[in-house]
Order: structure tokens, then sequence, then C-alpha cells
């Protein structure tokens, strides 16, 4: 299942927050695309994907006040 | 794809949770602005640098105000409400907001000096006073951030954290 999320309307550290509570509900095999504003840290969302056994796979958009990209369980890479 | 709703996942549920997570971005900056003289004499100001630098001025320019107004204005009063012993470390508490505010003014205007071309370091003292007044502030704040948890109940917790996320929408 994919899964798209806009975090784009909140403010550090609320996306981070909530993308790791949508995270818990996402099972393997899933996509979770997020989309953040500039003003997110790419990289702590890099240490969440990590912690919670999902890789960052790629940002798929990079437009100067928008950031995108797609977390999927570590497992699908193996 | 399905798209979710932000609203099902603001935290305000979670409103010490916020707090904390606010200090762990403090504490990872000062890492990072710790290694940024030693880093910048050796390799320069390079993209990856100026990249870590925009967040950091991100951060503390945008962020921690407001993680600041989230205690002044809803953390603190709630706490002193229930427990009013803890007025004088909340006094203390706001009066190093100032010395922090302070503190980071003069390492902001470093900060994008460096980004625009006009220095090639950081002055190290300006960066171990900041870092230091952070440090010191953080093992008074983190302590009561506990008593919330304790004498907070759930309808005052939620309605703070609701404040709090609302005060985080662009």
């Amino acid at each position: 299942m994919k899964y798209s999320l806009d975090l784009t309307a909140y403010r550090c550290p609320l996306p981070l927050l909530m993308a790791k509570k949508a995270l818990r509900n996402v099972s393997q095999g899933d996509e979770l695309h997020l989309r953040l504003n500039q003003w997110a840290s790419v990289r702590d969302f890099e240490l969440l994907a990590a912690e919670m056994g999902f890789k960052l796979e790629q940002e798929l958009e990079s437009e100067k006040e928008v950031v995108a990209f797609r977390l999927r369980t570590s497992g699908d890479f193996l | 794809m399905l798209n979710l709703s932000p609203q099902q996942f603001v935290t305000w549920d979670e409103p010490i949770e916020m707090l904390y997570a606010c200090h762990g971005k403090v504490k990872s900056f000062c890492r990072q602005l710790q290694i940024l003289p030693d880093y910048l004499a050796e390799h320069g100001c390079n993209q990856a640098v100026k990249n870590d630098v925009q967040q950091i001025l991100n951060y503390f320019n945008q962020s921690a105000p407001l993680h600041h107004d989230d205690e002044e204005k809803d953390f603190f009063p709630a706490l002193i409400k229930q427990l009013p012993q803890a007025q004088a470390e909340v006094d203390l508490l706001e009066q190093q907001h100032e010395a922090l505010h302070q503190n980071w003014e003069q390492l902001a205007a470093q900060l994008n000096e460096l980004l625009n071309g006009e220095r090639d370091n950081i002055d190290r003292e300006l960066i171990k006073r900041f870092v230091a007044g952070y440090e010191t502030h953080i093992a008074i704040e983190e302590p009561l951030f506990e008593l919330g948890r304790e004498y907070l109940d759930e309808g005052e917790l939620n309605a703070i954290g609701k404040i709090m996320a609302e005060r985080r929408k662009v």
C-alpha cells in the first residue's frame, strides 16, 4: 500500500513527531511518501527511518520550498 | 495512493514529548557547532557546511523562539498552577531565555557572514558561550518537564499541546 502525507503546513518538531506516528501504522512492504517544507531537516527523517526500521529511498522532488521523499520498510531492500 | 490527513497525526496529546524533541534538536545543533571551527579550518566553507549552517539558522531563528513561547506562555504557567514552588526555577529559566537569545543574535550574525562569504570561521568563544548557556539551561529545565508529566493531568496536557501544535502551523 502506498500512503502520502503532506506535512508542509507545520514547523519543527511537529512534522517529525507526526511522521513517527504515521510510520507506526505502516506495514511491511508499504510506502509512505512525505512532503516537507524548506525548514525541515531531511537528516532528522533519515535518522527516524533508521530507528524505526525504514529506509529513506530517494528524494522524489526538490522544489524551492518543498522536499519530498519515500520511506519503505527496510526488508524491501534485501 | 492513499492521502493521509495530517490532522490525524497532530500530537497535542504529547506536549512533553514535543518539548523534549526541541531539546533534542538543540543538543544536536550544539554538537555540530562545537566541531564547526575545526571543520572550517580544515575543509573551508563547502556546500555541506553551508547546508548544515542554514539548518542551524532555520532552527534557532524560527523554531527555538516557538519552543520558548511553548514554555513561557503555556507549560510553565500550567506547571506553576499545580506546583507553585517551581516559580523560582521558572523565573531563572525565563531570564536565561533572554541571555540565550542575546547569545544567538551574536552567533547568527557570524553564521550569516560565513554563508555570505564575509568571514571564513566562527569565533570559538562565542560558540562555547552559546553551547554552555543551553547546557546549563536544559539541565534545569528537563527535570521540570518530568514534573509536568507527573503533576499535569491529561486535560491540561491536551490543552497546552493543542496550543503548541497550533503555534507550529505555517
